[in-house]
């Protein structure tokens, strides 16, 4: 029969907890002691029995999250994937600007969407080696520095550094500017063929140019946006939850800014300096366009 | 057209979340790289539930080794993940060529009473209540120390935390023993 402190350093001894001298001490006592070694397989019992437990909760809950399509499905999928994009490009942008507000012509946005998307596929040979799935700042005070991330940031800043110098006192009206994702991206090659997905390499990470504070503001304008000294404030209890932001900018440095919290959208609108309610995009086009620049 | 995108968190504070043990950076975690380590198992002839198999296990070694305390980022967080699928993914093809290797009349040895105590102590977790549950599993699974565990489950303080978890353990002993007895494992 164990007693209490061989119970208690059983314990310690299983979840690693006994260490240095000591450890050793009570492996020499369990290789002679017959009864200790019987509580021993009961207590690992137990214990690997816990963590087992645990092992299939996480697993329950992580079950249970939405999560995109796993990609590496055949190729005819991936490019009938790439049809209805440009289905949605061809036909969809008209309808997309029909419901935004816009001072240009419709004629000059489309013209604009298809630079764009040559735009983008310029950038290829950067993220080509890396998944498009990472979307955390490479901030200087990571955990690790990574090269690939520091070779990026530099490239995109200057965007990023002249919209914020010349952004006038008033943002224009919001013009939503999204291109869909393009699958056949990741399978073409230089000599046009495609080729097999394998290892994705490091991911590709970009970091919005817009400063975000969260200010818990009780009941009183609770789930509400503001941008005021050049910030965006989240007004309500963001913090204990995660958000993205994610940033738009087209040929003429306009930018459009979307929120993403909670799975939903919603459209953030610069020229907004009081407290603003939020409100989801309910626009299935906007959305899925959104969603394919996210799940990238 | 540029995309930029931001999330609240960088690296360091995603990893700092983790380290405490928030599900909620877990979740976040998940479905943030669910497409790059599913594209790993994919691509390399496993199937989408595979690959989702594999994916969890490596987030689940991921997750319990940072709350333990035992892990000190090198690479980023996605690299350290991505390895861990690699490794399981590469141990799983082994199995299954050696499965397929094997004829089909080589006598296939199941220790049945292993099985059956794995079932008993499920069952005896279950009997207990949730608190008890989220106290041993952070103890023995998360490994964090009684500071952390009184923290996220509102005990007052360490104290409470310790008294807890040795009731818990001795009901869970208590349930288990009296089972086995029934079914003559104990020697």
């Amino acid at each position: 029969m164990a007693t209490e402190r061989d119970l208690e350093l059983l314990d310690d001894y299983l979840s690693n907890r006994l260490k240095g001298p000591e450890r050793i001490e009570f492996e020499r006592r369990l290789e002679t002691d017959a009864s200790l070694q019987n509580e021993l397989a009961v207590q690992r019992d137990l214990v690997e029995g816990i963590r087992a437990a645990r092992v299939t909760e996480l697993k329950t809950m992580l079950n249970q999250l939405p999560v995109p399509p796993a990609s590496g499905g055949s190729i005819a999928a991936k490019f009938a994937a790439w049809a209805i994009a440009v289905a949605v490009v061809g036909l969809g942008s008209y309808y997309l600007w029909q419901h935004t507000t816009t001072d240009e012509p419709t004629s000059a946005e489309t013209a604009a969407v298809q630079r764009d998307e040559s735009a983008v596929t310029s950038d290829e040979p950067t993220q080509s080696e890396q998944p498009a799935e990472e979307a955390v700042p490479s901030a200087k005070d990571n955990v690790e520095s990574d090269a690939a991330d520091n070779a990026n940031v530099p490239a995109e800043q200057p965007t990023v550094k002249k919209e914020t110098e010349t952004a006038p006192k008033v943002s224009p009206p919001i013009q939503p500017d999204v291109t869909p994702y393009d699958p056949t991206r990741e399978l073409e090659t230089p000599n046009g063929r495609p080729e097999p997905l394998t290892d994705p390499g490091e991911p590709h990470s970009v970091e919005s140019s817009i400063v975000v504070e969260v200010v818990d503001t009780g009941k009183r304008n609770d789930f509400h946006y503001q941008f005021k000294d050049g910030k965006l404030y989240l007004l309500g209890s963001f913090e204990k939850d995660l958000y993205e932001i994610m940033e738009f900018f087209n040929d003429d440095n306009k930018r459009t800014v979307f929120l993403y919290y909670n799975s939903a959208y919603y459209l953030l609108d610069e020229t907004r300096t009081e407290p603003t309610p939020l409100t989801p995009i309910t626009d299935p086009e906007l959305l899925q366009k959104l969603r394919n620049y996210r799940d990238r | 057209m540029v995309y930029k995108a931001s999330s609240d968190m960088n690296e360091k504070e995603l990893f700092e979340r983790i380290r405490s043990g928030d599900e909620k950076a877990l979740e976040f975690l998940y479905k943030k790289y669910y497409r790059m380590m599913t594209k790993m198992v994919i691509t390399n002839s496993g199937t989408e539930e595979e690959a989702r198999d594999i994916y969890q296990d490596a987030l689940i070694v991921f997750w319990q080794k940072a709350t333990s305390g035992n892990l000190v980022m090198t690479s980023k967080i996605s690299t350290y993940i991505y390895s861990i699928c690699q490794n399981l993914w590469r141990k799983e093809l082994d199995r299954k060529k050696r499965l397929s290797n094997e004829t089909n009349d080589t006598p296939v040895s199941i220790d049945t009473d292993s099985a059956e105590r794995e079932k008993i102590i499920a069952r005896c977790i279950n009997q207990l209540g949730e608190t008890c549950k989220k106290v041993l599993m952070y103890y023995y699974f998360e490994e964090m120390s009684m500071q952390d565990i009184a923290e996220k489950l509102g005990f007052a303080n360490t104290d409470t935390a310790k008294t807890k978890k040795y009731k818990c353990k001795k009901k869970l002993d208590e349930l288990v023993k009296a089972q086995y007895s029934e079914r003559d494992f104990l020697d």
